[in-house]
Order: C-alpha cells, then structure tokens, then sequence
C-alpha cells in the first residue's frame, strides 16, 4: 500500500485521511579525546576486548573518577557551533539504572543542570530545529548477546559522549535525514566529532508521534532504537508514521501506546522492544565524587576562537567569493578534511574552479572509488600542494590534461612526488614537431576518408585520428597538438 | 598473651627499630603471633597476612634505603581499603574472596613510609553499623570486656589497636566509624578534614562523608600518620591541594588561651552520667593548662542523625549498585535472567543491615519522594554547616563526648535499628560539616548496666575546616594531663 | 516496598519483607523529624569542598586484562559472561 503525502501530510490509503508526523531526535556524539571520561585509558575502535579498561571504567570498588579537561573544552565547542548558551555553573549527575554493560549500575551524566541549553540547526527548508539541551556522559560498554549468555565488553564504557535533543521541530523523516546530516557536519567541522556511525561514534534515537491535520496537542510518542545510519533513521520514519497512522485508524485512539520500538533494517519494520519490568526510575542526583564545574568566560572564549567556519557559512562563501556551483560547494563541503583540502590547494594555485574539478573528479572519486587508502583527503601523501602544482603547470601548458590527469592517478597510486612522476611517466619528454606530423600522416593514410570527411565540413572525423597518434607516441602527445597538426596537413594538402 | 611491641607506640617503635634495638622481622613475627592468639577472643581480623608481611620485614632489613617515617611498624588495615592482591572483602558474603587489584592510595602511602601490613581487620559490613554486629564474619570484641561491642564500623581495626596487636590501624569514618570505636575502645581515632585523606581505593560508602582515618595509641602517632597519608592525590577528585599536615606537634605554649568550645547540644540530659563525668573532667584538665571554656550552640544538632542517616544511605544505594555479580564478587544465578542474576546475587551476598540502608537511600531518592527526603537532608546538611561556621567564631575548638555511652553488651541493639543509629548522635555532626575531629582517651566509666565495670569514655575534638593540625596538637595537650592513653585492657597483649 | 526492592535489585523473601517493612517505617518515622525545618531559601550541600577538578587528556595505559577479568565470576574470550540480557543501556 502506498502513501500519498503532500508536503508533511500523509494521506492515509484506507480513508484519505490527512496525519501529521511531529519528529524528535536524541543523538549521541562521541567526543574526540584521547582518553576517556573520568580515567586514562586510551579511547580506542576495534581493539580486544576489555584491553582498555582500568579500575576506574570497569566501576572496581573504591576507584574514583577524575574529569578530563578535554572534554570540558570539546563539549563547549560543540555547543558554541550548535549555537547554544553555555551554562557558568554545572555538575554531573549519576543515573541510577542496572544493566551488565554499565559497570557501577550509575551513568554519569547532567541532569537538571547540562552544561548547555538553547542553539539548534537551520534546514534547507528554513525551519529552524531547536535543541532543548546538550549535556556530558560517559557511554555504557558492550554487550554481545551469544547463545552462551551476553558477553561484555568495556572498552567503550566511560568514552565521553555530548547527548543533544531536539525539540519536536521536524515534521517529516527528510527533515530528520537533513538534520542529522547538518548536526554531523557541525561536529566535524568544529573538530570536536569524527561522528563515524560505522564506529558508534553518532547514535541517534527519534521519538515520533502522529496526530491528523489540525488536531491541537501531541498525540502518544513512540521512541525507535536502533537505527545504525541515516538511511535507517529515514526508513524506519517512512515506516513508523504509516504504522501509527493504520493503528489510530482500525483502533482509534489509545491504540499507540508509549514504548521503545526497534529497527529491525532487515525486514524494515519497527518492533516493540520487550518491555523493561518496572517504571523507569532513575533517581537522579549530584555525583558527589565530582566537583562542581564553573564554565569561565576565559574556557568559553578560548573555544570560541578555536571554532572553525563552519559547513554552512562555507558553502556560501564557495558560491559568492569563489564562484563554483552549489553542487560544487555542497561537494566541497562534505566534510571538513575535504573543504580544507579544497581551500588550501585553492588558494595556492589561484585557480578555484579548476581546484574544485580537480578535488571533487580525481580526489573524491578515487577516495570513494577506494583506489587510494586513505580515509580523507587530509591523509593522502598528495598534498594540496602537489595540486596546486599540477594545476599551475597543466595552466602553463607545461602539461597537456590528459598528462595532467594521468599524472595525478600515478602520483595517488604511488605516493611519489610530482616532478618523479612526471619523469618516471615520461610527460618532461618533448615530442618535436617533425616525428608528430610523421605519426599524423601514417593515421591519415591509415584513414583516407577521414580527410574527405574533415574537408567537407565534418571536424570531428579527426577524432579517428588522434587515438592511433597517441597511442604511437606512447600517450606522451597533447592530443590538442595532434589535432592542429592534423588539421593542418588536411588543409595544406587541399 | 606476649606483648610484640611493650606498650611504644608508632614513633617510638620505629625509633627502637631505627636505633637497631628491635629487629623488623622479630617485631613483625611477634605482632603476628599476638594477632593470631588473640583471634579467638577479639576476632579483630579477617585475614592474617603473614606470608606477606614476614617478606616484607625481611625485604625492609636488607634494603639500604633511608628508612621511612614508619620503617619496620606492623599495621592493619581495614577489610574496605584497597590493598592490591590481598582479600578486600568488606566483610561481606559478596565480596568474599575477591582480592583487590590494585592498592588505595592510603595504603600505597603506608607502604612507601615503610610499615608493614600484618592484615585486614573486621569491620561492620561495607562499613554500616555501630557496634561491628554487622560482619559476615562474625563480630569483633572489645578487649575491655569481651561480651561487649567494641563499636563500629571499623570495629577490628580499634580493636587491634587497642589491644596492642598493631601501634596503628586504618579505619574508615562515614559518620563515626573510627571515632566511636576509638572511645568505646579507648585508643585515638582521627577523622580528618574531608578531603584531606585520599578516597581512592576505599570501597565508598556515603562518598561526601567518607574519610579514610587512623587508630593510633599517641597524639604523636596522629601527627606521624597523617604526615605519611594525607596530602593531595589527583587520582580523587574531592582531595584538596594541600600537602600533608606536619608530622610533629608544637608545643603546649602554643595553645595556651585556646578557647575550647562546648556545645550544650552534645551534653544532653539522656548523657551517660560516668561519660559526662569524664568529659567534664578532661574539661576541667584542659582549663588548668590554659584553654579558656566557652559554651557554644549547634541549634541543628537534634537534626544531624536524620540528615546523616538520608544523605548517607542515598549515596551507598548508588555507590554499592555495582555489586551484582558481573565483573567481580560471588554470584548466584537466578532463574537465568540477567536482571534476576542481580537481584539474587545482591540478596544471598549482603546483610540485613546492608539491604536496610539500600532500601532507605533508593527510596530516599526515588521518584516522588526525592524532594521530601533527599532534598530536605542536603539543605539540613547546609544549616549543620552553618552551626558549626558560627560557632567557630567563638572558639578554636569544639569538645564534646565521642559516644552517649560506654560499650555496650553484644546483641543488646542489633534488633532495634534506630536505637543503634543514635550511637552515632555525637559524631554525625562533624562528618556532615566535612570537619576534622578525633575521639581521644578521656578516661573511664561505668557502663549503666554494669556499675562494677570500668570501660573506656572518649572526648571529640572538632576543629574548623583544613585545622587538621589544631586538632591533633589539642589532643596532644589532653593527653599530656593524664595517663589515660596508656591503660591497656587486660584482654590485650600489652 | 516490594517497588523500591525491585529497584535496587534486592530480591527479597516473604519473609524478609515481612521483617525489615515494619523496622524501615520506624526508621523512616524517626527521619520525619526532617519535615519540620524551615528551609526556605536554604541551598542543598551535595559535596563539601573543591571546584573545577580536572585532568590533563593524557593516556596514563590501561590494566592488564587478565588481571580484572580473573576476578569476573564468570568469563568467556576475554569478555564478562552474563545470563542472556535483554533491553539495552541508556
Ligand atoms: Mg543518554
Ligand atoms: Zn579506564
């Protein structure tokens, strides 16, 4: 069954019926710090289980936690790129709940006073989403759950992580998509997130409840869990929205009812999470082993001075100062490694729109293409001025483009430098003029009507031309030579 | 029973070891042999570390470094610090034979002054009791008469003290866990500023009220030990930045004029009449060597055992959440349930006592009540505070009795909770405020029960806050009026 | 009392129960001497002292697995085993 939807409105199939979806989200962002939250372990991905672990993230009796300072000034710079209000005065809070993965049976996290309140993120539609708060805690460990029992492992748990959680701003699962997009941007750009998904180092949960057009008040939210991507963050809305709806309308009201459901990507449903005995409780209050924190205008400004432009202010800059298309600048601005790469090369070689080419046709693509390893341009060997190079010297015609193109390829395959390649390529070698017309000719008698075709008005016959030419110089020809070469024998021979 | 050491305390045992008069490893094995004879009788350790410490001692004959401020003196250590390889078990089914895997800062302080831990001693489980009816294992006996408690928590720890088994004992004090035992003993037990003890590696109990404290025989030893473990560590992020108090006293010109403040609070009409007897006349003993008396007012003290009681349970339901069997202590299964394995395990490992303040802390803070209970006791906690802020504009010290009474028979208050948490009326008030105070032999008195007896009264001295060394130097003066501090108990082994 | 049990993952008997409710009402009557202070306009103290504790982002290395992992009561490939859990963290 598929639904009709007119701008936020869904249509329900069964009755036509118009529904609203009024969208939340929570996500958590890990900071990027070296070590953990309260204690000196290394924040780490992908290492053994439980090597990262210490007395104090594994909740031994008697160990005590010590806050990182790092995570004071990432945390503020988060906020000041979101564009929130810094609190002066704040605390940690402990979160009583049991669970295998969360070592002392208490998170660590803000209460009723987070460090931060306000700011929000602007979508390309205008609306202006608005954050409720941001706060500090430390993320739980891992649990595998086996046949043999569930399996934990703490080399995640006290990671620091910022929670952010958004008004009920966002009215349709692109909104949320967009949003999320925006959100990541920011935490890249301000250096304070790598916000790689695949690590767990952005989580997001929505909440979402439906209501029929006009209807005042929200209706029962549902939280959805488990949603690994954007993509399923979308999905499991297109999904969600059309389930409530259905249940309003064979049960009517009372039909939703206040839970967690899970994204089940698989078989792309949501699912009721089994219900947690007993009403959650968490009895939150100040965690007395640590001291309360003062946020001075002295941390605050030092981050601000810190903060970056940011993706937003980017992209118009591309577009007014620098000239490139939107889709340029969108390109461009896909993550802060690439948008710095991009600057960079820029401003060395003076030439922004061919830098733009060059980044986003040879760069980006062979980056995602996996040609390179390297998981951003800010860890390829081939510098930004190593582009900046080849652009200058192919603008100099020093290089012809298809050298210049080849010439960059090798150079990422490598990891050589630019003037080795271009020797070890042979591009420094100069075809003169003689041996060129000689390999023109023998294509031309190779391709006798090519010059009949040419002469009765047909340039781009040549094209047949130039491929045997350049294949007989060993691909070292400026096809562009070739081409006035050939031209000219077609005419002086008329 | 053998006497290991002939009644010298810390300083003067380390001196005869110093000046070659006694052996490290013949002082060590003596202390042990005492110990272990008098187990049957006193009960005042849990383990016996003998392999350990005898290699100890002859590790520490044969080093040629400078010897330490504690070379060669046998300790004991109480069964909730830390001491790395060794059974921490809290005296606790559930922690029973977990070995801590790494050492409290208290204790690595002692280690690096070069003492010698003999063993851990009996305590009221995870420190919640009055009388040290609440082990596991069993309680521990007062060597004044051994069918009565010696007070508690750190019931073996003064015990062991002052029965002469070891010239120094670390102990824990929460609410008065080292200071009633002390005078109900008759040996000095000194709480010191908050803050100014490391918390790492003490299993946390009320963790705004803990402090790790001595038991030692001589105002002297006070100074000594405090020298040896105070001071700041930035592994506990409630130490202050203040280095250790100073291992010597001044002399008693220094305190003449000293104003001693006595609250008429803590001598109320239900006041033992020997206790206050002997109060009064340690009083009268300070006024003769110069400190002028002068009454004071705490207005909120009928309110610090309900303020206590609430802010410390609230905190040991969250700090002993973590005991559920995962990654350390016993476990009982359950019927297979993750959430049933915890409930089972902390039902079969803790005490009646234990599950009494966990219930009363959850509830304290549950929602709904956390406003009128936890809420309430904080701002009562302020109030306390301020008692104590005014009244040491009127003088430099505060003395009252430690405890209502003298040691009371075994079993006379294990059914009757509310009578056994007023045991702490008096030392509650100090350990809110987060002030340093010491309960100092004070002389004897009758118990009411029993006029034929003669049991040990200890006098509290209170200081202002970080006035750890006024403190101890009062003790001091106190102590050079009598002899009280050198009566051992016959059931000793001096 | 059966609720705040469950809180704290104390799994109580009958019998128990039928023991400790009636001494934590006693308790809990004897506290209610709390409910008659004024504490208008008074701030709560949750901790007593410091300020502004923090530490530098170095990495001080971790513990030797083995050596906290031996303490578990259960263990399996270097992770703690638990009975099969449901839900999830926070
Ligand atoms: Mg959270
Ligand atoms: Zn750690």
């Amino acid at each position: 069954m598929s639904w009709e939807r007119d701008g936020h409105v869904w249509i329900s199939p069964q009755t036509g019926a118009r529904w609203v979806p009024t969208i939340g989200l929570e996500v958590h962002a890990q900071l990027s710090t070296k070590t953990k939250l309260f204690c000196g372990c290394e924040v780490s991905f992908g290492a053994p289980p439980n090597t990262h672990t210490c007395p104090v993230c594994t909740g031994q009796p008697g160990a005590l936690p010590v806050l990182n300072e790092a995570v004071l000034e990432l945390a503020v710079r988060a906020a000041l790129a979101l564009g929130a209000d810094v609190a002066r005065e704040t605390h940690f809070d402990r979160k009583n709940y049991f669970y295998c993965d969360l070592p002392k049976n208490f998170q660590t996290s803000q209460y009723d006073h987070p460090f931060c309140s306000g700011g929000g993120i602007e979508l390309s539609s205008g609306v202006f989403v608005r954050l409720n708060r941001i706060h500090m805690e430390e993320d739980a460990g891992k649990t595998m759950h086996t046949e043999a029992g569930s399996l934990v492992d703490l080399n995640r748990a006290g990671v620091p992580l910022i929670e952010s959680v958004t008004e009920a701003d966002l009215s349709s699962p692109e909104d949320a998509y967009e949003y999320l997009t925006r959100f990541r941007e920011i935490l890249q750009f301000a250096g304070v997130s790598t916000a790689d998904m695949e690590k767990g180092e952005l989580r997001c949960d929505v909440n979402v409840s439906v209501r029929p057009e006009g209807e005042e008040g929200l209706r029962t939210k549902v939280e959805v869990k488990n949603l690994n991507s954007f993509r399923h963050v979308q999905s499991s809305l297109e999904h969600e929205i059309p389930r409530q709806v259905a249940a309003y309308e064979a049960e009517g009201a009372g039909a939703v009812v206040q839970e967690t459901r899970l994204w089940d990507p698989d078989r792309e449903e949501t699912r009721t999470m089994r219900v947690k005995e007993g009403e959650s409780d968490y009895r939150y209050f100040p965690c007395p082993d640590l001291p309360e924190l003062h946020l001075t205008e002295e941390l605050i400004e030092s981050q601000r001075a810190l903060l970056p432009e940011l993706p937003k202010e980017r992209r118009a800059r591309y577009q007014s100062e620098l000239g490139l298309s939107e889709y340029d600048a969108g390109v461009l601005t896909g993550s802060r490694a690439t948008a710095d790469y991009f600057e960079e090369a820029a401003e060395r070689s003076g030439d922004p729109k061919a830098t733009a080419n060059w980044v986003s046709n040879e760069l980006l693509r062979a980056l995602g293409a996996g040609e390179v390893k390297a998981a951003s341009l800010a860890e390829l060997s081939f510098r930004p001025s190593d582009l900046s190079l080849v652009i200058q010297k192919a603008a100099s015609g020093e290089l012809h483009s298809k050298g210049a193109r080849e010439l960059v390829r090798e150079c990422l395959r490598t990891g050589e430098g630019v003037e080795e390649t271009i020797q070890s390529l042979g591009l420094d070698e100069v075809i003169d003029d003689s041996q060129l017309e000689a390999w023109c000719e023998e294509a031309l008698e190779a391709n006798p009507r090519v010059r009949d075709e040419v002469l009765a008005g047909n340039a781009k016959a040549l094209g047949a031309c130039i491929g045997p030419v350049m294949k007989a110089s060993g691909g070292k020809a400026d096809p562009k030579r070739i081409t006035e070469v050939l031209k000219g024998l077609i005419e002086g021979s008329s | 029973m053998n006497a290991p050491f002939e009644g010298l305390d810390a300083t003067g045992l380390r001196d005869a070891i110093c000046a070659g008069q006694r052996g490290v490893r013949e002082t060590t094995a003596a202390c042990l042999d005492a110990i272990e004879a008098s187990q049957d009788t006193l009960g005042a350790f849990l383990t016996i570390e003998r392999e350990s410490a005898l290699a100890r001692a002859e590790e520490l004959e044969r080093s040629d470094a400078e010897p330490g401020p504690l070379h060669g003196v046998p300790v004991a250590i109480k069964a909730n610090l830390c001491w790395e390889g060794h059974e921490t078990n809290c005296a606790s089914r559930l922690l029973e034979g977990w070995r801590a895997p790494y050492s409290a800062t208290s204790v690595e302080r002692l280690l690096a002054a070069g003492a010698v831990p003999v063993g851990v001693t009996n305590m009221d489980e995870f420190a919640m009791g009055s009388s040290g009816e609440n082990s596991a294992f069993g309680p521990a006996r007062n060597p004044w008469d051994t069918t009565r408690i010696p007070g508690g928590s750190s019931s073996g720890s003064a015990v062991a003290v002052a029965a002469r088994l070891v010239p120094l004992a670390l102990g824990s004090d929460t609410g008065g866990s080292v200071r009633q035992p002390a005078a109900l003993c008759g040996v000095y037990g000194y709480k010191p500023t908050y803050g100014r003890v490391s918390r790492y590696g003490l299993v946390a109990f009320g963790s705004s009220l803990d402090q790790v404290s001595p038991f030692v025989t001589s105002a002297r030893d006070l100074a000594l030990c405090m020298s040896v473990i105070g001071g700041h560590d930035p592994r506990d992020s409630t130490s202050l930045e203040l280095d250790a108090p100073s291992a010597a006293l001044r002399g008693e010109v220094a305190l003449t004029g000293l104003k001693v403040g006595v609250p008429k609070e803590h001598f109320p009409p239900e006041l033992d009449k020997g206790t206050r007897a002997a109060c009064e006349a340690a009083l009268a003993r300070l006024e003769e060597r110069g400190c002028e008396l002068v009454e004071v007012s705490l207005p909120h003290a009928s309110y610090a055992i309900p303020t206590y009681y609430v802010v410390a349970t609230a905190e040991a339901s969250s700090n002993l959440a973590r005991f559920d069997g995962v990654a350390y202590g016993q476990r009982v299964d359950g019927d297979g349930s993750l959430n049933s394995m915890f409930a089972a395990t902390r039902a079969a490992g803790f005490g009646d006592e234990v599950k009494r303040r966990i219930l009363i802390g959850t509830y304290a803070l549950s929602a709904g009540y956390q406003d009128e209970w936890y809420g309430r006791a904080t701002r009562a906690r302020t109030l306390l505070r301020r008692d104590y802020e005014a009244a040491f504009e009127r003088c430099d010290v505060i003395a009252a009795p430690t405890s209502p009474t003298v040691a009371f028979p075994l079993g006379e208050r294990t059914e009757d909770p509310v009578s056994m948490y007023l045991a702490d009326i008096l030392t509650v008030s100090a350990s809110l405020a987060g002030l340093p105070a010491v309960s100092a032999p004070a002389g004897f008195a009758a118990p009411a029960d029993d006029p034929t007896k003669s049991l040990p009264v200890g006098l509290q001295l209170t200081g202002p806050h970080a006035c750890d060394e006024r403190v101890i130097e009062v003790a001091g003066l106190l102590e050079s009026t009598s002899d009280d501090h050198l009566k051992t108990p016959s059931g000793g082994a001096a | 009392m059966r609720e705040t049990a469950d809180l704290a993952r104390l799994d109580l008997s009958d019998e128990e129960c039928a023991r400790l409710e009636p001494e934590l009402d006693s308790i809990l009557e004897h506290f209610k001497a709390l409910s008659e202070l004024d504490l208008e306009g008074v701030e709560g103290t949750a901790s007593v002292g410091l300020q502004d504790v923090t530490r530098p982002d170095v990495p001080q290395g971790s513990m030797d697995p083995e050596t906290l992992l031996a303490r578990a009561p259960r263990e399996r490939d270097s992770h703690y085993q638990v009975p099969r859990a449901v839900g999830g963290s926070e």
